[in-house]
């Protein structure tokens, strides 16, 4: 492999995210501060000017923290991925999420095959990047963690990253 | 300093007179449709953000405005400009190593808004004083600057934005004579100060260290302001410096070579002509009308007297002080709109002569006489 695995792992919820993101009606960027946020998502909308059609940013924007594991890494329980997100960043989200806010921001967790060969196949039909994306965002029950080093926390398994999944956050937003 | 509320309360106004209508409030947001000129079927739907207590609302309602920016596909300096109308936004972009990702260090940061400042504040005593050599500040030119809002600065390189007050006149008691200043004398002298700097002084244009090249530049020549632009380029440390002028969403940008120390020794020496010719004084007799005559100050004893005379064939204002002993001369000659004849030693400002020295006069004739060279 020509990266280490981590920063390969990195770059593909990376690109999986941008993927999702541009077919769904949102442009991916990256702030020069991140400030715990990977990718900045802004929702662009579509309209009509002297007959032609086109696209402009609607002001609205989903911050997107993202992290990436195999599957041997994280437990498949009860219907749920269980995963051990560190401390700060369980914390970041917590903080985000708990207080009155106007950008939502999610965690999206890549969970990819043990064999690094199964990642990504590619040929002239079809990019094939095996697993998924989960996405979680804390709930209000979810407090600041004392924990120093790790957080454990639980993604319905039916909490994937789909086509629709940042349309409904922005519904959610909006409504 | 722009607070995000008063940015807020500026895009609903801009929004507003631009037509869009608000279609729903939601807990977070206030929700826009475009003009319907301009909506089509697309159902376009803009999100302004409501709550300033919100954490991230200063990030969404920036996010709201670069947005509004590339509805109208406008920079985001001149949406501001639109929001700001009596304003002339200034963005000062800085380049360089040490500006590489938006940042600043902070030592030429605190330099570089302080000369900024300061910039403007020379330049509104240079319009106001009509002096080029003049060293005081006036009240009204600090108060000028209280008036100027410093902006959010920009992403990409580093970039300082000031709103500099364009609407209205300086008050009557700055007047230069009847003709009140306005206040868009600043800006506009500031954008040609950088444009002189930027195109012909730091490329050593020989041109204006000719008596007739100074001439055209004389009304924008200052030392004050020249040396703040000096320490302006310097403190930063920067190699390259733009800055971009942008009034009711037109923008002009003044973009400086890189700055070597070749060309900023070309600014120091044109600074040094400026002062010369600005300090010299030249023998001047003319006959003309008394225009006005006023208190030099309120606690003052003596007058100043502007007289409306022809000068290298054009005609101008020839100021002096003179004492209560010779005012009535003066008022006489204001009433009957006789001619007089005043000489001295002379100094030429930004928009007038002023007789500085060895003040007489003739009232008893009405001869025209030429001012004699430099």
């Amino acid at each position: 492999m020509p990266l280490p695995e981590s920063a390969a792992k990195e770059l593909l919820s990376r690109g999986y995210l941008r993927l999702v993101a541009g077919q769904a009606g949102f442009i991916p960027g990256v702030d020069e501060l991140d400030f715990g946020v990977d990718i900045q998502l802004r929702h662009v909308d579509c309209i009509e000017e002297h007959g032609r059609s086109k696209f402009r940013a609607s002001g609205f924007m989903i911050d997107v923290q993202l992290k990436a594991t195999c599957e041997r890494d994280a437990q498949f329980v009860d219907g749920h991925v269980l995963y051990d997100l560190d401390s700060t960043a369980f914390n970041d989200l917590v903080r985000r999420t708990s207080s009155p806010h106007t950008i939502p921001i999610i965690l999206g967790l890549l969970v990819l095959p043990d064999i690094p060969d199964e990642w990504l196949s590619l040929d002239e039909s079809a990019l094939l990047l095996r697993r998924c994306t989960y996405v979680w965002r804390p709930s209000p029950d979810d407090v600041l963690t004392q924990n120093t080093a790790t957080k454990r926390i639980r993604i319905p398994l039916a909490s994937r990253l789909e086509l629709g999944t940042f349309e409904s956050i922005r519904q959610e937003y909006l409504s | 300093m722009t607070t995000v509320l008063q940015q807020l309360r500026q895009l609903l106004d801009f929004l507003h007179e631009h037509e869009w209508s608000r279609t729903r409030e939601t807990s977070r947001f206030f929700v826009y449709s475009p003009p319907a000129s301009m909506l089509g079927d697309g159902g376009f739907e803009l999100v302004v953000p409501r709550d300033p207590l919100a954490s991230d609302f200063e990030r969404s309602l920036e996010s709201t405005l670069d947005a509004v920016a590339s509805f109208y596909g406008m920079p985001f300096s001149s949406l501001e400009a639109l929001m700001l109308p009596a304003s002339e936004v200034v963005s000062l972009r800085l380049e360089g190593e040490q500006y590489h990702g938006g940042a600043a260090p902070f030592s030429q940061f605190e330099r570089m808004l302080e000369h900024f400042k300061r910039t403007i504040t020379r330049t509104a005593a240079f319009v106001l004083t009509d002096d080029p050599a003049a060293q005081a500040t006036p009240k009204a030119a600090r108060r000028y600057l209280d008036d100027c809002w410093f902006m959010q600065t920009a992403r990409g390189s580093f970039i300082s934005r000031v709103a500099l007050p364009i609407a209205g006149t300086f008050g009557p008691e700055l007047s230069l004579f009847t003709r009140p200043i306005k206040r868009e004398a600043v800006a506009d002298t500031i954008q040609q100060v950088s444009l002189l700097v930027g195109s012909r002084v730091l490329e050593r244009d020989e041109t204006l260290f000719t008596e007739d090249g100074f001439g055209a530049v004389r009304s924008i020549a200052s030392v004050g302001v020249l040396e703040e632009v000096s320490r302006l380029l310097r403190g930063t440390e920067a190699r390259r410096v733009s800055f971009e002028f942008n009034r009711k969403g037109t923008q002009r940008d003044v973009v400086l070579p890189p700055l070597t120390a070749a060309r900023l020794q070309n600014l120091d020496h044109f600074i040094n002509y400026v002062r010369e010719q600005v300090r010299a004084t030249f023998t001047l007799s003319v006959s003309g009308r008394v225009f006005e005559v006023r208190r030099s100050r309120r606690t003052s004893s003596s007058s100043i007297v502007g007289v409306l005379a022809d000068v290298d064939n054009r005609q101008q204002l020839v100021t002096f002080k003179v004492g209560a002993r010779d005012l009535g001369v003066f008022l006489d000659r204001f009433a009957s709109r006789a001619p007089i004849t005043v000489q001295g030693r002379a100094r030429r400002l930004r928009t007038q002569i002023r007789i500085e020295a060895d003040l007489s006069y003739d009232a008893s004739e009405s001869t025209n006489v030429e001012p004699e060279g430099h």
